[in-house]
């Protein structure tokens, strides 16, 4: 019996090789991709990104009219500089800073989103966004921490409103408000509201105190007294699902109940109003969750 | 006397030597009706995905060259090695072989092979890699973001196939047809036995099939388009 050797046919070393050479080639490919792609986000990112710095750099500084000489166009035509500079105010210190490059995303048509966090004197860090526009050099188009729904050109944040500006809302209510308990006409005050928040406000407890105010108080001169805000002057709103389900407290800067009191005689006229904020005002906000009253009298039983 | 020592190994080829251009233009002829069916495959499925009250409108023209030539791209990795393959190598013991044409069923299975093999690729693989770098360099996600998409694409690419190829199901049935017909009528006249016709002849009708589909895409109705993609549901 004859025993045969046969070699392989099969040149497996050939065929290592040229999978070993394939897979690397793949790989190299496929770095070199991405090498490029980030080399290329680098240098269409960068002179933006220069501009956004130099933006924040100054927002950190006293003069608000340095930061608003670098908006754009469209950011100055939706926000004036008195109320840029009180976004800025309402905000308080901050420090800025833009996330890595690799967070960054292409520019498309001229502008470009650049992601951040702020940090607040308390230590606490939120994120913003700062939307940068092409138009002779980079601009600021929008600088927001409002992450939610659409927001414009400008710079817009959740910031406390100022005392000022809270008794400032409260004094527009009421020079509609006093006028329309005096006359028995609700209708007449819900009709000199924006028109997001009439049917709210009509079915609002704020109809109820007001049914019984009527006759009651003389409000004749509301106009010319200052009303008086019980600290704290704003606070946050929690409110509950039915059976006080689903609680939750909304966050700073969305909304703010408004308590205080006219000191009118014989007895102080009081108020509890709720402001929510409806890009890019803060507007009457009540509802069956969130209790408006009006009321006179002092202590407990008022 | 010859002695096993003295045994010489011959160079001597045993058929036709060279480069087979007949294997070639076979390969290439098909490769480009293969890619035009491939390009008119995406965009006419992109018109079936309205659902009414949508109207279905062709994509603008950039957008349309991009999902095009990457559909076409995956028809010409599926086609250009599955036709080499099917046209086989030279005879080597004769200079003549009967390579074809082949039967139309055949080609309808081959064109089967054709549309699910590319459904799944185009699906699985492409088409989401696409998209998101659509996305990149439209400014709508970031760089690591891109990355880590790109990388989450690639492991579920055997899920992606089923889920976004089987959204390519109903064109990629109509594209069945339409290449096993096209290929056929390509194979009968790369077969002919004038050499003028099948020199000419293929790359002819691959040109003018490839051509009457593009018009076809470009000048149709786009709603008839889109009930023809959905199979008129």
């Amino acid at each position: 019996m004859v025993a045969y050797y046969q070699e392989s046919t099969r040149d497996y070393l050939r065929i290592a090789k040229f999978t070993g050479i394939g897979i690397s080639v793949t790989l190299l490919t496929i770095v070199v991709f991405f090498a490029s792609v980030f080399l290329w986000l680098i240098v269409s990112t960068a002179d933006g990104a220069a501009s956004a710095d130099a933006f924040l750099e100054t927002l950190g500084k006293t003069d608000a009219a340095q930061s608003y000489a670098l908006t754009s166009t469209r950011f100055q035509e939706e926000q004036d500089s008195s109320r840029f500079a009180t976004e800025l105010d309402e905000i308080g210190p901050l420090s800025f800073e833009l996330l890595p490059v690799w967070h960054r995303k292409l520019p498309d048509n001229g502008a470009m989103g650049l992601k951040g966090t702020l940090e607040t004197e308390s230590g606490t860090v939120f994120p913003f966004v700062i939307e940068m526009v092409d138009e002779d050099g980079w601009k600021v188009r929008t600088i927001t921490n409002r992450m939610t729904g659409a927001i414009g050109p400008g710079a817009w944040f959740t910031g406390v409103p100022s005392e000022p500006r809270v008794l400032q809302f409260v004094k527009d209510t009421m020079a509609d408000l006093g006028p329309a308990i005096m006359q028995a006409d609700f209708v007449a005050f819900v009709d000199s509201l924006p028109e997001t928040v009439i049917e709210e406000v009509a079915s609002s407890s704020l109809k109820r105190t007001f049914d019984q105010l009527v006759g009651q108080i003389d409000l004749s001169s509301i106009g010319d007294i200052e009303p008086v805000l019980n600290p704290p002057e704003w606070k946050l709103i929690t409110s509950c699902g039915s059976f006080g389900g689903s609680c939750s407290t909304t966050g700073v800067g969305t909304r703010l109940l408004a308590s205080g009191y006219y000191p009118i005689e014989p007895e102080p006229f009081h108020f509890n109003l709720i402001y929510g904020y409806d890009h890019p005002d803060w507007l009457l906000d009540c509802s069956f969750e969130q209790d408006c009253t009006l009321s006179i009298g002092t202590g407990e039983g008022r | 006397m010859a002695t096993i020592a003295n045994t010489q190994t011959s160079t001597q080829s045993l058929g036709p030597t060279g480069t087979d251009w007949e294997r070639v233009r076979f390969t290439a002829s098909l490769a480009i009706f293969g890619a035009i069916v491939g390009a008119s495959t995406i965009l006419v499925n992109l018109l079936s995905r309205a659902i009414p009250p949508q109207v279905p409108e062709h994509l603008p023209f950039s957008q349309s060259l991009y999902f095009g030539g990457l559909s076409a791209l995956v028809s010409l990795l599926v086609v250009v090695p599955g036709a080499w393959f099917i046209y086989g190598g030279r005879p080597t013991f004769s200079s003549y072989r009967d390579r074809g044409p082949r039967s139309l069923v055949k080609w309808l299975g081959f064109g089967a092979l054709y549309g699910g093999i590319h459904m799944l690729l185009l699906g699985g693989l492409f088409l989401p890699q696409a998209n998101l770098w659509f996305s990149f360099i439209n400014g709508q996600v970031d760089y690591l973001q891109m990355i880590y998409t790109a990388s989450d694409n690639l492991f579920t690419a055997p899920y992606l196939s089923v889920t976004v190829g089987l959204q390519l199901l109903f064109t990629s049935m109509l594209s069945i047809a339409v290449f096993g017909l096209g290929a056929s009528l390509i194979d009968r006249v790369n077969a002919s036995e004038d050499p003028k016709t099948a020199l000419i002849g293929a790359w002819t009708a691959s040109i003018i099939l490839s051509l009457a589909l593009i018009v076809f895409v470009m000048l149709a109705p786009e709603r008839t388009l889109a009930s023809i993609g959905s199979l008129a549901q």
